[in-house]
């Protein structure tokens, strides 16, 4: 087993049989193109379906996700948004469905982690810049498959310490985050599999950007407080 | 519609495979989306701590403008270019005309609201996801079963076993993109490079780089596509949603 068959078990050499969570027993030399469609077939309807099941098993907590994101905006308050590597790629998704309908930014500007990183450690790269940018209302949204990620753990940590609601996206069945005491609402996966994780937490981003919207729509004229403005 | 894309990505993988075992690079582009180029360049980047080579993926954003400038000027011939998104802004149809002036191959994973909209260079390979914007939902899955199957095509000691009948993208020079409409003999895909003087141009087409004669059209630009023959430019090609 390699150090990384934790993310990616089908990645391990075993002799000529690597990639058999994808193509079954198959010995990869008799691996044809019919075999190729089918393990993608499978992958695909796999995926189908634990979106589905992922969105059913959530309902509850969408919704209290989708309120604390129409509370913030409510508030006149800023989601930000995390993750690593694809999982920040998600979070910038996040973000560009939901803005112009609540304030939103994700927190991966890369000349600031690649300072954080080199200056501070890759541990730090969110909690960091939270305590910069990050208020009591606010609402912080961190993206993670395994769930276990530390730079993740000290992000909500620090946002729960600072006032602010956090919302995480997590597989693993959602890991060790459902029981966080920082962790306001828990959106699970119930998978293994890092890719089908992703795209499960991409069916979750789309419901919750939907009830979003559909409780705008509910209440379109939110209590924002008045804009101060600031005499010249 | 929903479409079933699972053909197309094992024909892509089983190519890309091929493509950078070859040494090709991958482009990828997603404007409007850029979320998704960077994820797809990530997923083919790492891991490179399981032993298996990092493929050199870079997502390439901005505007077409710049993305077209960024990939005139490091994508190579038999590279990849990858793109995704919706093909009504005609950004997927401009760039799978300047593929092949540009001797690179191009994979586009898209859908469709119109139809009619929806048209690509045939040399093109497209991996379609339907004909709803709500397909975008589908293109992380689809870029990541590509891996997938991509990686397990190159950790095979030989390639897949081609499905009969199915034909694997044509080199550069094979991709000459159309034929001249007075001889039906072969005709070039060619972007103006330089700006012409003494009615030549400079242009890049899937051979290289040559001089051609463009007396015969009129406002040749730089960037501009035409398509050539006998070293002769013979009409302007409209990509896109623009001419």
């Amino acid at each position: 087993m390699s150090h990384s068959s934790f993310l990616y078990p089908f990645l391990d050499d075993d002799g000529g049989t690597a990639g058999a969570e994808l193509l079954g027993a198959i010995p990869l030399a008799d691996v044809g193109f019919d075999e190729l469609v089918a393990s993608a077939r499978s992958s695909w309807l796999l995926g189908l379906g634990l979106d589905h099941d992922t969105v059913q098993s959530n309902t509850e907590a969408l919704d209290r996700a989708a309120t604390l994101l129409i509370g913030a905006a409510n508030a006149g308050r800023t989601v930000f948004a995390i993750g690593n590597g694809g999982s920040a790629c998600d979070a910038d998704r996040l973000v560009r469905l939901i803005t112009g309908v609540v304030p939103a930014r994700s927190l991966l500007d890369p000349a600031l982690l690649s300072a954080l990183a080199n200056d501070v450690g890759a541990a730090r790269l969110f909690d960091r810049q939270i305590e910069t940018y990050v208020a009591a209302s606010d609402v912080v949204v961190a993206f993670s498959t395994s769930g276990t990620s530390v730079n993740i753990l000290a992000a909500i940590e620090c946002a729960h310490r600072r006032g602010a609601k956090t919302i995480v996206f997590a597989g693993y069945g959602g890991a060790s985050l459902q029981q966080n005491p920082c962790v306001d609402v828990c959106l699970s996966v119930e998978s293994a599999s890092v890719h089908r994780i992703q795209e499960s937490q991409g069916a979750l981003t789309n419901e919750l950007v939907s009830r979003v919207r559909a409780l705008l729509e509910t209440d379109p004229t939110p209590s924002r407080p008045p804009t101060e403005v600031i005499s010249p | 519609m929903s479409a079933d894309p699972c053909e197309a990505i094992a024909a892509v993988a089983q190519h890309l495979a091929s493509r950078i075992t070859a040494g090709a690079a991958l482009w990828v582009t997603a404007p409007g989306l850029e979320d998704h180029a960077r994820h797809f360049a990530v997923e083919f980047v790492h891991p490179a701590s399981v032993g298996a080579a990092a493929v050199p993926a870079t997502a390439v954003t901005g505007t077409a403008d710049d993305i077209f400038l960024s990939l005139r000027r490091h994508a190579r011939p038999n590279d990849v270019v990858v793109s995704l998104g919706s093909e009504e802004s005609g950004f997927a149809h401009e760039l799978s005309v300047r593929s092949l002036a540009w001797g690179v191959d191009h994979v586009h994973i898209g859908w469709s609201c119109d139809q009619a909209a929806s048209q690509l260079n045939p040399s093109t390979f497209r991996i379609w996801l339907g004909s709803s914007d709500d397909a975008e939902h589908l293109v992380t899955r689809t870029y990541h079963l590509l891996w997938e199957l991509t990686f397990i095509c190159m950790q095979m000691n030989r390639r897949v076993h081609e499905r009969p009948g199915s034909a694997p993208l044509p080199a550069a020079d094979e991709r000459t993109g159309g034929s001249c409409p007075v001889c039906s003999d072969e005709a070039m895909v060619c972007e103006v490079q330089a700006p012409t003087v003494d009615h030549l141009a400079t242009v890049r087409n899937a051979c290289g780089t040559q001089v051609i004669d463009v007396s015969l059209l009129d406002n040749v630009r730089t960037y501009d596509l035409v398509l050539a023959h006998a070293g002769t430019a013979i009409r302007h090609l409209t990509v896109g949603n623009r001419s």
